[in-house]
């Protein structure tokens, strides 16, 4: 179970995070959408501490701890909790796509060179890149690349898997390849919060739905209820011009 | 105009010279390691924003940017061992590589830090998320593409160190210069011996050049699509 009481965050005085609550359950795959500067991506990002909250209490799994008094050895076993999938990939640039999978392994899992080259074979199989395990990042196509990120996320068995906006920087070509591998996960009944953008995605995969706007959740539901019925103004509106500018196209 | 070079003579001058290669490029090399471990460090210091720290190591770049080599070298060599009595025994080769150190590596310290600075944000970030340790992102991932960004301008500070060690003939050391300067004065013939010695600087860089590239074209693999 990831717990979230009572979050906190601001930059300056722009406050971020006006107290978050939040309960993700095992095996759960949370959706989260909302409008840009909404807060999404920073709640994401402060689960891992990529960005430090300014006050409230994370459980993560067995690893509590309360933000305002957190030492680095707690920081350091929170991270170890989960892993992130970036919107811009973040391959490791110097490393090759078998290298990108098996680094964490061997570097912070103390994990063998044989055996972690083993996982990491078998994942990259399994997103469908098991022919480019030796090309670096940068000869990649942005879908591939994305997956080599998944796959290096899957490989550390985290216990929850943090996506960011995972296909936001994609030209469309890739979009559904890179969806149907994280798809793909989320029904083998892994922990996911993703933050993301596609709709029809968020409602195919996710078990429950969250809307943030203003540093705040504004609603959450089932899938089904949250696009087909949704309760709040913001959220109607919200979808209502989603919808407009899906017309559109 | 005397145009009568005699270049039979320059030539007969090089197996004099060459013997004092190996020291010049000692004088290089030694300092050239001081140096980069030296600005390493203060380019970690200018990075991790420690207060006082942070501005002695700011405070070093730009003394050391600023005053002449001649200077710093006479001060280190005459000047230390007045306040010092202790370091009186000092080398001029130690003075030399000494002086000559302590400025590359300000030099340095400025190139380490934009090519650590110009690592995008997101690999460090990427580590972290996977439960990779600070020094352990530092070591694996973001020091080796820093070191890349860095080596053309670290090659260039080589270059330059190269051709500065010829300084230390100033304190009396005898290296490629200052064994220059003794034929020159013995046979009076200053243009084939400055002539002699300016191709033999020539060459020495012609080669560091070719091996620089050797290697950037090798650290570039992974960056080439």
């Amino acid at each position: 179970m990831i717990t979230v009481k009572n979050l906190k965050k601001q930059f300056g005085s722009n406050v971020v995070l006006d107290g978050i609550n939040l309960e993700v359950k095992e095996g759960e795959v949370l959706a989260i959408i909302g409008p840009s500067g909404s807060g999404k991506s920073t709640l994401l990002r402060c689960l891992n501490l990529l960005e430090k909250p300014d006050a409230g209490e994370l459980i993560i799994g067995d690893k509590k701890i309360n933000v305002k008094k957190m030492s680095s050895k707690e920081i350091y076993q929170l991270r170890q909790q989960t892993a992130m999938v970036f919107q811009h990939y973040n391959l490791f640039k110097n490393k090759t796509a078998l290298e990108n999978v098996t680094e964490a392994l061997i570097i912070a899992k103390k994990m063998k060179k044989p055996e972690a080259e083993k996982i990491a074979m078998e994942i990259l199989n399994q997103v469908g890149l098991g022919d480019k395990v030796h090309q670096y990042p940068v000869t990649l196509s942005g879908g591939q690349q994305q997956r080599v990120g998944i796959a290096r996320a899957l490989a550390v068995n985290p216990y929850a898997i943090l996506f960011d906006e995972p296909t936001s920087a994609l030209d469309p070509e890739w979009i559904s390849e890179v969806l149907q591998v994280i798809k793909k996960i989320a029904e083998q009944n892994s922990t996911m919060i993703i933050v993301t953008h596609e709709m029809q995605f968020a409602e195919e995969v996710a078990d429950r739905v969250i809307f943030m706007a203003d540093g705040n959740i504004i609603e959450e539901n089932t899938p089904k209820e949250f696009f087909h019925n949704p309760q709040s103004p913001r959220t109607k509106q919200f979808l209502r011009r989603l919808g407009a500018g899906e017309e559109n196209v | 105009m005397n145009f009568n070079i005699d270049f039979v003579y320059l030539i007969s001058l090089i197996p004099d010279l060459l013997p004092f290669i190996p020291l010049t490029l000692f004088l290089a090399i030694v300092t050239m390691v001081i140096a980069v471990v030296l600005g390493m460090g203060i380019a970690l210091v200018l990075r991790s924003g420690i207060p006082v720290l942070t501005h002695l190591a700011i405070a070093y770049v730009s003394f050391f940017r600023a005053i002449p080599s001649l200077v710093q070298l006479f001060l280190i060599y005459y000047g230390l061992p007045q306040i010092f009595p202790a370091l009186s025994g000092m080398t001029a080769i130690a003075a030399a590589i000494l002086g000559l150190s302590l400025k590359q590596a300000a030099y340095l310290a400025e190139i380490f830090r934009a090519a650590l600075a110009s690592v995008d944000k997101g690999q460090m970030e990427a580590c972290l998320s996977v439960g990779m340790t600070r020094v352990q992102s530092f070591r694996r991932v973001i020091l080796p593409q820093a070191v890349r960004n860095a080596t053309p301008a670290t090659g260039n500070i080589f270059i330059g160190l190269i051709k500065e060690t010829s300084l230390a003939f100033t304190l009396g050391v005898v290296e490629l210069f200052a064994q220059g300067r003794i034929l020159a004065a013995s046979s009076l013939r200053f243009f084939e011996t400055y002539l002699a010695l300016a191709l033999l600087y020539w060459a020495m860089i012609i080669i560091y050049t070719f091996i620089q590239q050797a290697l950037e074209k090798r650290m570039e693999r992974p960056y080439q699509s």
